[in-house]
């Protein structure tokens, strides 16, 4: 099978509750689902690296054929679970290591 | 620079709006604040600017709300309803905006309109809010009109502009998450990203405008004489 172009985004969800990884990736795949189809669904590949609850700051992975599409989704999302979210995409990197070294500037808690 | 051209904030709440702008990374927002009120403020070091949506069905009314609020508003906007006030309205310069507000075939954006709009510098303004709170069929069919509607402006050369209609702080998106929306609608990231550049610029233009000693652009009073 042909490889594929890894990025990494690092996002932050602003909400007004508590929301898990698991919810976030769950919600971002049924957007896509909805606005893309079932084929963008399964290509995108998207995976939560990490993310952290008290400041709802994370990485995702994601097919880079599939960037756009997955983070338009993300950013469709009005909430997950009982929480109104709004989901801000902030930097795009090819490794979670760049990602890391250009945010550590910032002063971003990550793990 | 990060413009969020449309939020339904009011007294109450417009502080919850300036905090998530501010996190969100929004420099500006407009919002329908009462006449009372100053057109351009700050909190939490976002600037607000006041914004007047004019609601008349025939022209005549929209031309008197344009001359009551043009002094006392920095950005006016129009839905697009009907053919003559969308006409006018792309024609006029004091009007910023043409908002896309029903799917309906009859309040479409012509190819009229739209050539008229490129020529007087008018945008056509997508609200997010639709698109966020609505799911299945409704949601395909405003992605229909909302696409529609940017492919006759980008024929026609009108600017467009996306802006985020909400009524709740949590509803606003940050200046990146804008630009991948758009590439739903066929905007690329840089034409969203210029578009907000074009915002900014149509904001600090109409500022000037509200200056009592403005009278047209390059034409301004310098020194009031004393009458005799």
């Amino acid at each position: 099978m042909k490889g594929y172009r890894k990025r990494h985004v690092l996002f932050r969800l602003h909400s007004d509750g508590k929301v898990t990884d698991r919810e976030i990736a769950a919600a971002i795949r049924e957007s896509v689902m909805t606005l893309f189809g079932e084929l963008v669904v399964a290509d995108s590949r998207l995976y939560i690296h990490s993310f952290d609850e008290a400041t709802g700051t994370g990485i995702l992975q994601v097919n880079g054929a599939f960037l756009e599409e997955v983070l338009a989704a993300a950013a469709l999302i009005e909430s997950i679970g009982p929480s109104r979210v709004s989901f801000n995409p902030q930097r795009t990197s090819g490794t979670i290591r760049s990602l890391l070294e250009s945010t550590r500037s910032q002063s971003v808690g990550l793990q | 620079m990060v413009t969020d051209l449309y939020v339904h904030a009011t007294e109450t709440n417009v502080d919850l709006f300036a905090q998530m702008a501010s996190a969100l990374g929004i420099d500006t927002i407009a919002a329908p604040s009462p006449q009372d009120a100053d057109p351009v403020r700050y909190l939490d070091r976002v600037k607000i600017v006041r914004r007047v949506d004019l609601r008349g069905k025939i022209i005549s009314a929209l031309k008197t709300q344009t001359l009551q609020n043009r002094r006392c508003a920095v950005i006016l906007a129009v839905p697009l309803r009907g053919v003559n006030t969308a006409n006018w309205a792309a024609e006029d310069p004091r009007i910023d905006l043409l908002t896309v507000t029903s799917t309906n075939r009859e309040h479409q954006l012509k190819t009229t309109t739209a050539h008229l709009a490129a020529d007087g510098d008018t945008a056509l303004e997508i609200p997010l809010r639709p698109l966020v709170i609505n799911r299945g069929l409704d949601r395909s069919l405003i992605l229909k009109a909302f696409r529609e509607a940017v492919s006759v402006a980008l024929s026609a050369g009108m600017q467009v502009v996306i802006s985020s209609h909400a009524r709740h702080p949590l509803e606003m998106r940050s200046g990146p998450a804008i630009e991948f929306v758009g590439t739903i609608l066929e905007l690329d990231r840089k034409y969203c990203r210029d578009a907000m550049r074009w915002a900014d610029n149509r904001i600090s233009r109409n500022e000037q405008r509200l200056d009592p000693d403005f009278i047209a652009p390059g034409l301004e009073v310098v020194r009031r004489g004393v009458h005799r």
